[in-house]
């Protein structure tokens, strides 16, 4: 009976995730846009509900809730003209990318708006009962379990019903088939689109209000149901309603009998999602729920924004290293605290370096620098630290030894497409930080570690030197690794494996070398950061806290190239140094980061780096730098 | 001593010291005040702001005025609080750092940058579970980890008549590195844990409390102690949902997420400790200032532990740096010499070269009609021995 208890647990809780998986899925289904926003959606609607009940008194649960829900689909319909209008013909990456941004704006959104007119309390006011029960047998099962089962089980039901047998659903199934034929049929994609979006931040926004009572309402109260509403939706491919909702009921239900099982098994419910993901992924469930037309579809331009695309500049080694000597000579201009500032602003050009070898080079989007970075970090706490290796020996072992464990990712990326890629990264992510990251042996069980710096580069400007001469010289050496044959194979293998491999390229090799080249890059900043901390633990190296804020500030300055990388750092962390003392224009920078994400992604997917490449073009009126439609004469006729 | 039990004797803001004109003292704060955790920053910053703005606004301390600046840092950036640190340190040349919410996981990195400054870091009821994050230079007014080790099993025994308990608590090393304190003191005290549930994170207590307190209940648990006060909450409305009336024990801080989340269906059931800060109801002058000058300069904020929390830790400073001055060598001194001390909104503080966790004793408090009632208090019961 124990056992049945559980089960009923799980459904309850499984019902939410399926309610916030459906949304998921139809926004896939119609636009190609994996919202890794949408739990964000349903925390704004929750203050929305909560807001609405602690000032309106005499509001009766009901109405508040019917607000609720039409603020949400109207939250929806607004993130449809503002932020996926503009990138509406992009490829799925791009929107998943959008998609991060989105969720930094909400939170960020949420948060300062509520600080300013004061977060509401918990009302007390539920839509059911918080402690009535209904017994069956031995058994006591909370009633407001059964009403989220029946709530989240009709509402998905109904949207099934909605996709299979109305006129819209034919529209939305026609939209996510063959556009263009859709279109030409006389569908209006806009006003499907934006039918979708706000049937999704509907569902998201009742989620919200249901599942709130039941927990402590901050931006962040509902971060942890992102992943395993993504599981739920993954279970259907993105694209089945039916199998989102027996994901979701599943998902809760093998959860709640973790919680009950013996140790270790229990101990696997914090990988239950990411591990449910990659599994998922790696069987290639969306193959029985999509087809390959569909898929295709949806994938949108592969290119990513065909014809925004130019050329940029990647910088020749010599100015790099030119660069690199005119930093040096700054350096000991700076105050210790600039200098500290300057040598974390150059570690993290190297983790936005590693970035654009894998994604900007290679094509593949990876969510996990900081993963990586965290895999380095350790490293020098247990080859520096715990066996006493000299620096100098252990920043390359660190990088090096890094390679073979983002190789276990890089063979499984092999088999992805691009979206499942970034989708498995979040998982791998996820997965290292409940396994790895918390092993005594690895990282002190999660404590602090101390890895001091040798004594002859104990201050900040002699440690800081260090810092621009390793970082100076690995972005030269990329430089003139990506003028190299196998640095244009790179690229090529990216725009067009098919090409590649006509000319002799073979796509699996450079995108495993792209991978493990990025590996070693965030492993050796991973290592250094480890030394200019002294202290650290790895909270520092967590997904939400360093991998995202990477991936921001390589797209913002600009993903193609290592330039960007380095301006991108510059604006995250040494501009933002400058303006820390204005706190109008810190909350700017962090809502501002998200938002300039999707500006970027939707104007300008060179970022900034490349909009300074058009100027400079424009003004100088000369030839482009490098020319990608070289690349196939040359990497072909260099065999 | 500087300080005696019940004489109140701690600079309040209404105190004016001296006077003429004095150099302004800086105070630093680092706190998470954007994006989804302002929650939890900004009640400190600005109580803290509140009690300087009232404590210059009668004169400062000695003629000094205070000053804050505050820097953003999320809960687990540790670089980003180390730069933000070094800034105060460096650029602003602040005094001291105070009432940084972020001590335990951001400030893993700072403690050692302080300590080789020798700058002071004055922490209100920060949270922590384990004295790891303390140094020569890092004074807090909670109860150290091994107090509460030894506190839980005690506060078992007086208030239940439980022999076998549920242990429960969130997977994270500030709450799991007490436990190798925790379960022997239970044993000394001849009360088995019969079932212990490890919650991955605060926000799975919403979907896995249920489950955890079935399981509990299954295995003969007469009471269940909780070392997280969002699992005890949402632990004990699950128990309700049960009809389970198990006696809850644990460390939660009193705030309205108790009340409001919980409120009759916790009625004498929860026990609850509140991290050495006194019983929001407790009728001693400083107290009462407290609230009215919260409710007159922090319009709408909670009285809540962070924020009494915030106001301990500046009276604290406040208080010594009235007898020492901007001198931080005096100061450090003079913070150890405190034994004692009654602020008069928290428990007994009680310094020392060895000993930075100041309080040496506990209010136990329940609720009562969907309200907080005092049971009894300070209780000191001593530490568990290391």
């Amino acid at each position: 009976m124990i056992w049945l208890q559980y089960a009923v647990f799980g459904l309850g809780v499984g019902a939410i995730f399926a309610l916030l998986a459906v949304g998921i899925v139809l926004v896939y289904r119609a636009t190609g846009m994996l919202n890794f926003a949408h739990a964000s959606i349903a925390t704004a609607a929750a203050y929305v509900n909560f807001t609405l009940l602690e000032r309106v008194q005499w509001m009766p649960v009901g109405l508040a809730l019917a607000i609720t829900v039409v603020f949400g689909a109207l939250l929806g319909i607004a993130i449809r003209k503002f932020v996926f209008g503009p990138i509406a013909g992009t490829s799925q990456v791009v929107k998943l990318i959008v998609s991060f941004g989105l969720a930094g704006v909400l939170q960020g959104a949420v948060g300062l708006i509520w600080s300013r007119i004061g977060t509401p309390t918990l009302p007390g006011h539920s839509l059911f009962s918080m402690t009535s029960g209904i017994k069956i047998g031995a058994a006591t099962i909370p009633s407001q379990r059964i009403a989220l089962l029946v709530i989240g089980a009709a509402v998905a039901l109904g949207l099934t019903l909605l996709l299979k047998r109305t006129e819209f659903g034919m529209c939305v199934r026609a939209l996510a088939q063959n556009p263009l034929a859709a279109r030409l049929a006389g569908v209006d994609e806009r006003r499907v689109h934006s039918a979708v979006w706000a049937i999704a931040g509907a569902t998201a926004a009742l989620a919200g209000v249901l599942i709130i009572p039941f927990g402590v309402l901050t931006p962040l109260s509902l971060s942890g149901f992102q992943i395993k509403s993504l599981a739920a939706a993954l279970v259907g491919g993105f694209a089945s309603l039916p199998a989102a909702l027996a994901g979701g009921l599943g998902l809760g239900v093998v959860q709640e009998m973790l919680v009950g099982a013996p140790a270790p098994l229990n101990g696997l419910r914090s990988v239950l999602a990411t591990g449910l993901v990659i599994v998922l992924l790696f069987a290639r469930i969306e193959r029985r729920f999509v087809s390959e037309q569909e898929a295709r579809a949806l994938e949108g331009d592969e290119r990513t924004l065909a014809g925004k695309w130019k050329p940029v500049p990647l910088g020749s080694p010599r100015a790099w290293l030119a660069g690199t000597v005119i930093l040096a000579l700054v350096f000991f201009g700076l105050s210790g605290f600039w200098a500290f500032v300057a040598g974390r602003t150059l570690i993290y050009a190297l983790l936005g370096l590693s970035l654009v070898v894998l994604t900007g080079w290679s094509g593949q989007v990876s969510l996990m620098p900081g993963t990586f970075a965290g895999i380095g970090a350790a490293l020098a706490w247990i080859l520096g630290t715990k066996l006493g290796f000299p620096m100098p020996l252990v920043l390359p072992l660190a990088a090096l030894a890094t390679i073979p464990i983002a190789g276990i990712v890089g063979v499984a990326a092999l088999r992805l497409r691009p979206l499942y890629l970034a989708v498995a990264t979040v998982a791998f992510a996820g997965l290292f930080e409940e396994t790895l990251f918390v092993q005594h042996w690895f990282a002190n069980s999660g404590n602090a570690m101390s890895v001091p710096r040798p004594k002859w580069i104990a201050g900040d400007h002699v440690f800081g030197l260090v810092v621009v001469l390793i970082v100076g010289a690995t972005f030269a050496a990329t430089a003139a690794f990506g003028r190299t044959r196998t640095g244009r194979a790179l690229r090529m293998a990216r725009d067009n494996e098919r090409a590649a491999a006509s000319a002799g390229v073979n796509p699996t090799k450079y995108r495993l070398i792209g991978f493990a080249l990025s590996a070693a890059y965030a492993g050796l900043a991973g290592a250094l950061l480890a030394y200019l901390l002294g202290t650290f633990s790895m909270a520092t190296f967590g997904f939400l806290v360093l991998s995202l804020t990477v991936f921001g500030l390589a797209t913002v300055g600009g993903i193609r190239t290592p330039i960007g990388a380095l301006v991108g750092a510059f604006i995250v962390v040494y501009l933002s140094e400058v303006f820390r003392a204005s706190a109008s224009v810190q909350d700017w920078v962090f809502t501002g980061t998200g938002a300039a994400i999707i500006a970027v992604m939707a104007y300008s997917p060179d970022g900034i780096a490349g909009m300074l490449a058009r100027f400079k073009r424009h003004s100088r009126a000369v030839e482009p730098p490098v020319v990608e439609t070289f690349e196939l004469a040359e990497a072909s006729g260099g065999r | 001593m500087i300080g005696a039990p019940g004489t109140g004797g701690a600079r309040t803001p209404g105190t004016v010291v001296g006077s003429g004109s004095h150099e302004t003292i800086a105070l630093g704060t680092v706190l998470p005040l954007q994006g989804g955790q302002r929650n939890w920053g900004e009640p400190v910053l600005r109580t803290t702001q509140a009690f300087i703005d009232e404590t210059n606004a009668n004169g400062g301390i000695n003629g000094h005025p205070l000053k804050l600046i505050a820097y953003n840092a999320c809960l687990t950036c540790q670089d980003e609080a180390l730069q933000a640190v070094r800034r105060l340190v460096e650029q602003d040349h602040v005094f001291a750092i105070v009432n940084t919410y972020v001590e335990v996981v951001a400030f893993q990195s700072v403690i050692d940058y302080l300590n080789k400054a020798g700058v002071p870091l004055i922490q209100g009821a920060a949270e922590s579970q384990t004295s790891a994050a303390l140094s020569p230079v890092n004074f807090v007014t909670a109860p150290s980890g091994l107090f509460w080790a030894r506190e839980l099993p005690q506060m078992v025994k007086r208030f239940t008549t439980a022999t076998k308990i549920g242990l429960t608590y969130v997977d994270v090393p500030t709450e799991t590195n007490g436990l190798k304190y925790l379960r022997p003191e239970f044993a000394r005290a001849g009360i088995t844990i019969v079932d212990e549930e490890n919650v991955a994170a605060e926000e799975d207590a919403v979907t896995n409390m249920d489950s955890i307190v079935t399981r509990m209940r299954a295995r003969g648990a007469q009471a269940v102690v909780s070392t997280n006060p969002v699992l005890l909450v949402y632990g004990r409305l699950a128990a309700s949902r049960q009809n389970w009336s198990a006696k809850w024990v644990g460390l939660a801080a009193w705030s309205k997420l108790v009340t409001d989340a919980c409120g009759h269906t916790c009625d004498n059931s929860l026990i609850t400790e509140t991290a050495g800060l006194s019983f929001i109801n407790r009728n001693t002058p400083q107290m009462n200032q407290f609230k009215a000058v919260l409710a007159r300069r922090f319009p709408g904020g909670e009285i809540s532990g962070l924020t009494l929390g915030a106001w301990v830790g500046m009276q604290l400073t406040s208080y010594v740096l009235a007898e020492t001055g901007p001198d931080r060598s005096a100061f450090l001194r003079a913070m150890e010499r405190i034994r004692n001390l009654d602020l008069g909104t928290t428990a007994p503080l009680t310094f020392g070269p060895d000993r930075h966790m100041g309080a040496t004793a506990d209010m136990i408090i329940g609720l009562q009609n969907g309200d907080y009632v005092p049971i009894a208090g300070p209780v000191n019961y001593g530490e568990a021995s290391s």
